[in-house]
């Protein structure tokens, strides 16, 4: 199985590989918490003193304990991968630090921001005045999001190098910034960014939609689930138009990269999107076929040219099989994804045109708080409709 | 002072900051790990909590800190080291792993018996990390790590006298800046018992590090006589600088002077680290791999110098508070149950 997945590699490079896809495939998920929780965090806070609400303070407390839970994991998994660049990669890191090390250099700054910030928001919660206690998770979403930047920049830097020259075999002209801000790192930082406010808001929706499940549907719980869902639901969508652009990055800059992503043997024109199946051979056996879908997708005209791992070395071709199907999987996941957030948005529309559904009332409860004063009304939204997704 | 070694200090601040910091932590779970059972135990451990707790992140964030300016200022150097010494690296990795997920789930389980499986995990995780850790500073002070990738012998480089005394005198350091610190933090609340449960212990533990320093002198001068020489020479100022640190915070503790104590503490463990580098200088891996050899292009320095003074201008203010809202708040409030 793993000689189909993976294809011959030496076999400490094979467990390398292995050890680093664990250390990261674990790290990535936790990490995306730090990135896409804290703003939640702070926006339950905010509403719970707006409008003095019991449950939002609840939620919020709660989230902020799971925040911290997860950002040690975090801290920790971070801290073992970067022993792993060193014993896993020292090749590439003796020649190759001094170039797309300088990112991580930044990143270690925003974790320690991060750091110093969430211990100042969780411990500081009673000490400090509202107002400031809530400025001081500020700096907590900043660097959140500047850490994945710094992170992606350096893996954009490993799938399009860029700010050196190798000159008789040695590395010349070393160039941090311009690594830093190679041709993957805008559309790879925003792909993962979006990814982390996924993440966040349907795992912790999901927390919620199970309480729910087992009957405890009070409004700690609705409101657990709706706040998260809306986020993830809003952000959902836009990582299609995202994940164009990422996809085009990669067919300009590593064709090879995309021909294993789809599988594709034999460069041409007219290209269809190949979905699942199993590539032996050099060929792609079992797959569902889109006509021009490759072509449509890549060039945006159905007549367009795909390179495909036909131009490619042989002993350069990545292995394609494990590449193919879990980009197939990630996609997948995305549109089913995007199909929860859809249902949840079209329930709260058709909902809100018949007052008298359960559903919308639930919503209302939901949404408004205490005895629905003033604060209702501007959760609530306007014309009695439930505005939280074009509030959020 | 060249880029390359501007660079190197500001590591060497972040590797001092992590053993005065990080070290506490790794310390306060020797402490932990020591106080006896549920009963008995309960009052120091409720204290180590109360300490750590809001700073312990921010504390471990200084090794990565370390690691990503060695990697990209010193690259050769990273992967040598990293590459002969993947054994301790990975055990101090378990470590911290099992450290970590330790310290933040033994809140978040109900079971007295799962809270009893974290707790022990965490205090002997908190003395085997600092263990590992000081075998690798002893492989690079004596010199049993040269460049290239997996040059040097993979058991030998970590396992010989002055790794062992390298990793004795870390757990040592470890436990004595956190019993000095946990005593003056017992004081702000106001815990005679405390103060002195750690005020014995914090005595006792640097009496015995002066001991095992004492002791490190022959093994330094049969073992690693490179890093020897520079110590008894362009080290020894510092060398004698944490001699009568270490010295003043026995009598300070002595007379109860808490506070002055910690301050001696940490200055007899920043003035032995810094002797080391002074007697290292300007090998970066001795015998033959000077600092100047292994530093990046200057480019790559001049992008990270000023990254490092950007970089510290955002961080320097923000630990700052985070320090003084906890000395602060804990000298007004009773260490109640956390989280």
């Amino acid at each position: 199985m793993a000689g189909v997945l993976a294809q011959a590699a030496p076999p400490d490079l094979f467990h390398a590989r292995m050890q680093m896809a664990l250390s990261l495939g674990w790290h990535i998920v936790v990490a995306c918490f730090g990135v896409g929780f804290p703003a939640m965090v702070l926006f339950a806070e905010w509403r719970s003193h707006r409008s003095a609400d019991q449950d939002m303070n609840a939620l919020a407390r709660t989230w902020a304990k799971a925040l911290g839970v997860l950002f040690a994991v975090g801290a920790v998994s971070g801290t073992i991968l970067s022993f792993e660049m060193g014993m896993l990669w020292p090749g590439l890191m003796e020649r190759f630090g001094q170039i797309y090390g300088f990112p991580f250099t930044l990143e270690a700054f925003a974790f320690f921001i991060e750091a110093i910030f969430l211990g100042v928001y969780l411990y500081g919660w009673n000490r400090l005045p509202p107002r400031l206690h809530m400025l001081t998770g500020l700096p907590i979403i900043a660097s959140g999001v500047a850490g994945a930047f710094f992170v992606v920049a350096a893996n954009g830097w490993m799938n399009t190098p860029t700010g050196f020259e190798i000159r008789d075999g040695q590395v010349v002209n070393a160039d941090p910034w311009a690594a830093m801000f190679n041709p993957s790192t805008a559309a790879q930082s925003v792909h993962m960014m979006i990814a982390a406010v996924m993440v966040t808001g349907f795992c912790i929706a999901s927390v919620y939609a199970v309480g729910m499940l087992r009957g405890r549907r009070d409004r700690y719980h609705r409101l657990g689930l709706l706040v998260p869902l809306t986020v993830a639901a809003v952000a959902a969508p836009i990582q299609i138009g995202v994940g164009d652009w990422i996809a085009n990055v990669v067919a300009k800059h590593q064709p090879a990269k995309l021909a294993a992503l789809e599988a594709l043997y034999q460069s041409g024109t007219a290209k269809p999107l190949s979905l699942g199946g199993i590539y032996l051979d050099d060929r792609l056996v079992g797959a569902v076929e889109i006509p021009y879908g490759l072509s449509l997708l890549i060039h945006h005209d159905p007549n367009g040219f795909v390179a495909g791992l036909d131009r490619v070395p042989p002993e350069l071709r990545p292995p394609v099989n494990v590449v193919h199907l879990s980009y197939n999987v990630m996609v997948g996941i995305g549109f089913r994804v995007i199909g929860t957030g859809g249902l949840a948005g079209l329930d709260l529309v058709a909902t809100s045109r018949h007052p008298a559904h359960p559903m919308v009332s639930a919503c209302r409860r939901a949404v408004r708080p205490g005895s629905g004063g003033g604060a209702g009304g501007r959760m609530g939204g306007h014309r009695g409709g439930p505005a939280t997704l074009d509030r959020l | 002072m060249t880029a390359a070694e501007a660079v190197l200090a500001i590591m060497w601040i972040g590797l001092t900051a992590y053993a005065l910091f990080g070290g506490a932590d790794f310390g306060a779970g020797f402490w932990d790990l020591l106080a006896g059972g549920t009963q008995r135990g309960r009052s120091p451990r409720r204290l180590i909590e109360n300490s750590i707790g809001p700073v312990w992140e921010a504390n471990h964030v200084w090794l990565i800190f370390v690691l990503v300016v060695l990697w990209t200022s010193f690259p050769t150097a990273f992967a040598a080291i990293a590459s002969t010494l993947y054994i301790p690296l990975t055990l101090a990795a378990l470590g911290m792993i099992a450290r970590g997920s330790a310290f933040a789930f033994r809140h978040s389980v109900d079971q007295l018996a799962l809270q009893r499986f974290f707790g022990a995990s965490f205090a002997f995780s908190s003395v085997t990390t600092p263990l590992f850790l000081g075998t690798i500073a002893g492989a690079v002070a004596s010199g049993r790590v040269p460049p290239g990738i997996a040059a040097g012998d993979v058991i030998t480089s970590w396992l010989n006298p002055t790794s062992i005394l390298g990793g004795v005198i870390a757990v040592g350091v470890c436990a004595y800046l956190a019993a000095v610190y946990l005593c003056a933090d017992a004081q702000q609340h106001q815990d005679p018992s405390l103060v002195e449960y750690f005020r014995i212990r914090a005595i006792g533990t640097a009496v015995l590090l002066g001991g095992i320093a004492l002791a490190g002198i022959a093994v330094l001068r049969a073992d690693a006589p490179q890093l020897f020489d520079g110590l008894i020479s362009r080290g020894l100022p510092l060398i004698v600088a944490s001699a009568a640190a270490g010295i003043s915070s026995i009598v300070l503790l002595m007379r109860r002077r808490l506070g002055l104590a910690r301050v001696a503490a940490a200055l007899a463990v920043i003035t032995v680290i810094w002797g080391w580098a002074v007697a290292q200088y300007p090998y970066l891996l001795q015998p033959t791999l000077t600092v100047q050899a292994a530093a990046a292009p200057e480019t790559t320095l001049r992008a990270m110098l000023i990254s490092l003074v950007v970089g510290a201008a955002l961080l320097i203010p923000s630990l700052v508070f985070l320090f003084t809202l906890f000395q602060r708040s804990q000298s007004e409030t009773k260490p109640a149950a956390k989280r």
